[in-house]
């Protein structure tokens, strides 16, 4: 993928960081969003200099996914900078409480929270930003997820169940929009080093987890062909484990 | 029956969009035929059935911005708000879209519930003073004003292209109107195909439509076709000033879309624009001086010869005024107003989230 425009969510550290610098170092145009603006700046300024070899950019847009009155801002000023959208990366997300907590011990507030960074948020931005993906008939929208989906983890019940429905939901897209040029994938990454991987469990072993930006580089090549191919008008697999993309990239 | 007195206008509470989504489903169609005046009352579900295969549809993809401001005039202390109409680019006829100069409005503070009429007085303005914004990086600064009107300034933004574009994202609002019973958002004012966020009013004739209607559409082998017009602010609450209006805009028909339209015509089919907007763009495209994108003044009206479309799909336009001489582009006036009266009996609604008219030689 080159000279693409691209929005991901939750740009400004970990998976997403990784990825922008990927896709930006790969002449790409990037939007990330992020909530703390220090961390937007720091993210920015750490990517200038491949910047300028590789024909890319990178943009920083302050926003809180989780907020319809910052989502709709959001996705109209990412167009306005990118001219056209044509991947959206659905990558921020939050835990939840931390340290986790049993579902009987946590509360519906926090439930609420979760679904409005993981599910509501994804959805919205989405819609947002598919007119312009239909009437090219052209795009490609991806969704972080996690074998928390999966996998019923005690403890991770907040999380796992609005991956499962982000799953869902990118199942339903696809259904719906099969054959009109636009194609949804949800993505398991596998565990990383990152600050929510060591919110969730602090005393996880760093060499047990991959590193971000190898995760980044593996995903561009998975996403990059998916990309090529996504008006094929077949039944493409939805959702992928780490590694059924592992094996694919 | 006289239909001049019998249009629904804009009743205090209707026209709340949060309705919008209920009603896109029963929404009216009245069909007129271009070539014989036939015309018949419909659904707007039945749009299919006025398409077939090659046929093309032109929609608007211009996004709503958040174009009234709240800010402070320095030199009088006095709150205000501003309303962008256009680039001041666009103003002068170039052809580039750009945020940092505008021509703007300026209104009373007051509250937007009150009549714009209402708010018309505004403190003495001159070129070089300033207005401050919420956000102390950015700051706007009077360049000019159009036609001397002191109400019409130029503005310029004195801020990085950065913060002018998370200022205005942040702290602008969507335009609101006085007849409205809620606050507009920013998503109320956008349409199905928002997607360059370049309007400063909804282009409101796609509002009713869906994707569904879309892809049944697209089954039927109608290509549905995006152009860019930067819909602007269609009343300013004086008549002096309406008279100004519209101010020039900015429209843009990619090659992809001129092929499509070409093609079209080549094979003696249908080119329906959706909404006045889209028809503008393709009409300025397919004009004396051909441009792809840029600045727009041409107004429809019964002198105009079409040269891109051959219809028209588009809200019920109020009567007596400027909107309802375009139509005379598509279609002689006794006409359509005899497709009105039967409008007005069947119930429909005036305003930007009422019913649709389509004015086609296949209707
Ligand atoms: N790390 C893992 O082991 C692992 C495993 C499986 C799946 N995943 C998935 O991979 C994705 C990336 O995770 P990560 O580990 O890279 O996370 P991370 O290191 O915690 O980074 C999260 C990023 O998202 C931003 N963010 C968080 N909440 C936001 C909100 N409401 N609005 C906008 N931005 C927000 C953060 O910036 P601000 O805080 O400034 O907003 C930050 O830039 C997530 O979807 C996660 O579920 C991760």
């Amino acid at each position: 993928m080159k000279n693409k425009g691209i929005v991901i969510t939750g740009g400004s550290a970990g998976l997403g960081l990784a990825l922008a610098k990927t896709f930006v170092e790969n002449g790409n145009h990037v939007v990330i969003t992020g909530r703390d603006p220090k961390k937007l700046e720091a993210a920015a300024s750490g990517l200038l200099p491949a910047d300028s070899n590789s024909g890319g950019s990178l943009h920083t847009i302050e926003a809180d996914i989780s907020q319809k009155a910052s989502v709709y801002p959001t996705a109209l000023e990412a167009q306005g900078v990118l001219g056209k959208v044509d991947l959206l990366i659905n990558n921020a997300s939050s835990l939840g409480k931390t340290p986790l907590p049993l579902l009987v011990d946590s509360d519906c507030e926090d439930l609420e929270q979760v679904l409005q960074t993981n599910v509501l948020g994804p959805f919205r931005l989405t819609k947002a930003l598919l007119p312009g993906m239909l009437l090219r008939k052209s795009g490609l929208v991806v969704n972080m997820s996690s074998d928390a989906a999966v996998s019923a983890y005690p403890q991770w019940g907040h999380y796992g169940l609005s991956k499962a429905a982000l799953d869902h939901l990118s199942r339903i897209w696809n259904e719906e929009l099969r054959g009109k040029g636009v194609d949804f994938v949800a993505i398991d990454p596998g565990d990383m080093a990152t600050a929510l991987q060591f919110a969730a469990i602090p005393d996880r072993d760093p060499n047990e987890l991959s590193d971000p930006e190898e995760v980044a580089r593996a995903l561009f090549r998975f996403l990059s062909a998916r990309f090529q191919n996504r008006a094929e008008n077949t039944r493409p697999q939805v959702r992928f484990s780490a590694d059924a993309w592992r094996a694919q990239s | 029956m006289n239909v001049f007195t019998q249009v629904h206008q804009q009743p205090a509470t209707l026209a709340s969009p949060a309705t919008s989504a209920e009603r896109r489903k029963e929404a009216g169609l009245l069909s007129v035929h271009a070539a014989s005046g036939h015309s018949a009352i419909t659904n707007l579900s039945e749009l299919p059935r006025f398409f077939e295969a090659g046929d093309v549809l032109v929609v608007n993809n211009a996004a709503t911005i958040p174009a009234s401001l709240s800010l402070t005039h320095v030199a009088s202390g006095t709150p205000l708000e501003l309303r962008l109409l256009t680039p001041r680019e666009v103003l002068l006829g170039e052809s580039e879209f750009s945020w940092h100069s505008w021509l703007a409005a300026a209104f009373s503070q007051g509250s937007w519930r009150q009549r714009t009429e209402e708010r018309t007085q505004i403190p003495l303005l001159r070129v070089g003073d300033l207005f401050a914004t919420e956000d102390p990086l950015v700051q706007l600064e009077i360049t000019g004003f159009h036609n001397n009107e002191q109400r019409l300034p130029e503005v310029g933004f004195r801020a990085a292209e950065k913060s002018l574009r998370s200022f205005l994202f942040k702290h602008g609002r969507p335009i609101q109107y006085s007849y409205h019973k809620n606050d507009l958002e920013l998503w109320d004012v956008q349409t199905p195909f928002a997607t360059q966020p370049v309007a400063t009013e909804a282009p409101s004739a796609s509002f009713h439509l869906s994707w569904e209607l879309m892809f049944a559409l697209q089954e039927r082998g109608v290509r549905i076709v995006p152009v860019t017009h930067a819909t602007g602010v269609s009343s300013l609450g004086e008549p002096e000033l309406d008279r100004l209006l519209p101010v020039p805009e900015f429209f843009a028909v990619g090659q992809e879309a001129r092929e499509i339209i070409v093609e079209a015509q080549a094979i003696n089919r249908q080119v329906i624009g959706l909404g006045t907007g889209a028809a503008r763009a393709v009409e300025s495209a397919f004009g004396g001086e051909a441009a792809s994108s840029g600045s727009t003044s041409l107004l429809l009206s019964g002198t105009h010869r079409l040269r891109g479309l051959t219809g028209l799909l588009t809200g019920m336009h109020e009567m007596g005024s400027s909107h309802l001489r375009l139509l005379d582009a598509f279609v002689p006036r006794p006409w359509l107003l005899a497709g009105y009266e039967k409008a007005v009996a069947a119930g429909f609604l005036w305003h930007e989230f009422g019913d649709l008219c389509l004015i086609s030689e296949k209707a």
